[in-house]
């Protein structure tokens, strides 16, 4: 399912973050994990957080992703502000549910759900009914060409089908955010680069903005832009 | 898509096995109750089966099953044409062992007058008594065969008929004989003994014409309070009614045993309660992985709790129908009566669906503290 040729606009900013800071522990254990980071994320666009570990990446993309309440700044998602003392853990759920897709390091499939059901199961904690969730995991797993192992469990898929499945999974909800997380650590370098290409396709196709958190510099080409951290801040942006 | 049902599916040998072994504990607490009622049952099935309006005893006694009692067996003449009283019948009632197929059988004797209150038994297989000496009716239990000959003390007896859970209170089954070849039974000495007794010039045995209890029925217009007052009063014996000799059996008879059969159903329990909860915890623990990542794709604590309280429950159920299948098949080789009562069965139900839920607790606390960014990285 490939796109049709689509008219150049601007990206419209989906994540917007200013001035957030983050720091765990108190006392004489107390570490700064995030401090003042400002990040605009527009759709479309394949964003790579890069640093060592301990960096603040994760928690940064926990942040991101409704998980980890910072203790200032603000964060903005597809235009609505998170963590303003008005959410509660049910509701950034919910907007977990309805506006973020993820994509882990290991697939993280249900171990026990055939491909299909993992990719529909998002579709039924939405709300819709078994049928029509069954039949928009069907068109995913086709559109990422996986669709021949709908029946097949997790534990039956190779590595670089259990990714599409994750990949397909993360789309179903229709997200403006992807946050994933070593999403090619597990992959060689040729199912790496399909794999992130496979993204900035979505992203381009969905208008969704993709967050990576990597090491993996054989993807680093691949990224829009890569924002480095280092000891919570971010210290280069490369476009 | 029932996410339960598909974890379940999915190590479907291993929930199998937890269930079946769930079902052997179960199974022993179904037992314990079945046990307990058989106890009951037996106890008072003797009682019940007397027929009896009144127990007319011996005076300060609260015999024949509590303790024992004496009575000259003409004190049923007297009883018989007491005002109200519509029959009486005297019975003997002791327990003993006689050599049978190279081992000791032990029974327990009821002896009865012929057609009067206390011979009545359902046959089924044979005749009841008709002669008055040396035939006998046995319970299956006894192993005895219709027609065949045994030799108690010193006299032979035939079996001619069978009952079926006709025991005692301690389960011994019953030999139902006549109430002369009771007394016998009961009072005739060992040759050696009537000797000893003769050397020193003592009556061997003295009275043998003794009975244990007199059985009786009533007029339907007497008053049933009036009749145990006036037996009492007049005749200086102890009187009580069917429903008081049966609370006597239950209270003083089986009382120790129902409290130490009921501890030992509720210990068993809260060994369920807490196997249920560490398998339910391990079974969630196991899942930590799946459920931090379903957390992480928005799924609300509702789906998770979900989730385990329905395997819980089925871990549960499945148990309960396996144990209960099991102890029904199994309840008839079990040496002392099993009866298992549907009311039992259902109130125990109930008992391990909660079980279950209580049980649960420790899982759901858990697997609503998963976080869900522990799903991320590796």
């Amino acid at each position: 399912m490939m796109a049709s040729p689509r008219p150049i606009v601007a990206p419209r900013p989906v994540v917007e973050i200013a001035r957030l800071s983050k720091t765990f522990g108190t006392g004489a254990t107390k570490v700064p994990a995030l401090i003042d980071i400002d990040l605009t994320i527009g759709t479309g666009e394949v964003v790579g957080l890069i640093g060592p570990s301990g960096s603040g990446k994760s928690t940064l993309l926990n942040c991101i992703g409704c998980i980890t309440e910072p203790d200032a700044g603000t964060i903005r998602l597809d235009g609505r502000a998170i963590f303003d003392g008005k959410w509660l853990i049910g509701d950034l759920r919910r907007l977990r549910l309805e506006t973020i897709g993820f994509i882990f390091q290991f697939h993280n499939l249900l171990p026990f759900l055939s491909a299909w059901e993992n990719v529909a199961i998002v579709r039924t904690l939405m709300g819709e009914s078994p049928e029509r969730a069954k039949a928009r995991a069907m068109e995913l797993l086709g559109y990422l060409q996986v669709d021949h192992r709908a029946d097949a469990l997790p534990s039956k898929l190779s590595g670089g089908e259990a990714q599409r499945v994750a990949i397909a999974r993360a789309l179903a909800n229709e997200p403006r955010i992807i946050l994933a997380d070593e999403p090619t650590a597990a992959l060689d370098s040729e199912r790496a680069a399909i794999v992130i290409d496979l993204m900035k396709q979505v992203a381009t196709e969905r208008d969704a903005a993709v967050i990576v958190v990597t090491h993996d510099e054989k993807i680093f080409s691949r990224l829009d832009r890569m924002v480095h951290l280092r000891d919570g801040r971010i210290v280069e942006v490369v476009s | 898509m029932n996410l339960a049902w598909r974890d379940v599916q999915h190590g479907l040998g291993r929930f199998i096995l937890t269930c079946v072994g769930l079902s052997l504990l179960l199974g022993v607490v179904m037992g314990m109750v079945g046990i307990y009622r058989g106890l009951v049952a037996e106890a008072l099935g003797l009682v019940r089966s007397a027929g009896a309006d009144a127990w007319v005893v011996e005076a300060g006694k609260r015999g024949p099953f509590a303790e024992s009692s004496r009575l000259p067996r003409d004190t049923r003449d007297a009883i018989a044409v007491h005002a109200g009283v519509a029959a009486a019948g005297a019975v003997v009632y002791q327990t003993v062992e006689f050599p049978y197929r190279g081992t000791n059988l032990r029974v327990f004797i009821v002896g009865a007058q012929i057609g009067r209150p206390g011979s009545e038994v359902a046959i089924e297989e044979g005749r009841p008594i008709l002669k008055s000496r040396t035939e006998v009716v046995a319970d299956r239990k006894t192993g005895l065969a219709l027609g065949e000959r045994i030799r108690i003390g010193r006299d032979d007896f035939t079996v001619v008929g069978l009952t079926a859970n006709a025991t005692s209170s301690g389960g011994d089954p019953v030999l139902m004989m006549t109430l002369r070849d009771a007394q016998i039974v009961q009072w005739q000495f060992d040759p050696s003994a009537v000797r000893r007794e003769t050397a020193r010039d003592a009556p061997a045995g003295g009275s043998s014409d003794l009975v244990s209890a007199i059985i009786v029925r009533m007029r339907p217009d007497a008053s049933s309070d009036g009749v145990i007052g006036s037996i009492a009063r007049w005749k200086h014996l102890t009187a009580m009614t069917a429903a008081q000799q049966e609370e006597i059996l239950t209270r003083s008879v089986i009382e120790r045993a129902r409290r130490q059969l009921g501890l030992f159903a509720v210990i068993l329990l809260v060994v369920s309660t807490v196997v249920i909860g560490l398998i339910v915890y391990t079974m969630t623990m196991d899942k930590k992985k799946a459920i931090a990542t379903l957390k992480l794709i928005g799924a609300p604590d509702r789906v998770i709790v979900s989730l385990i309280l329905q395997q819980a429950l089925a871990m549960g159920l499945v148990g309960f129908a396996i144990g209960a299948t099991l102890i029904r098949l199994a309840k008839d080789y079990f040496p002392r009566r099993v009866v298992l009562e549907t009311s039992d069965t259902a109130i125990l139900l109930g008992i391990i669906v909660m079980v279950c839920l209580i049980a649960s607790i420790f899982g759901v606390r858990s697997a609503l503290k998963i976080d869900p960014a522990s799903a991320l990285g590796g």
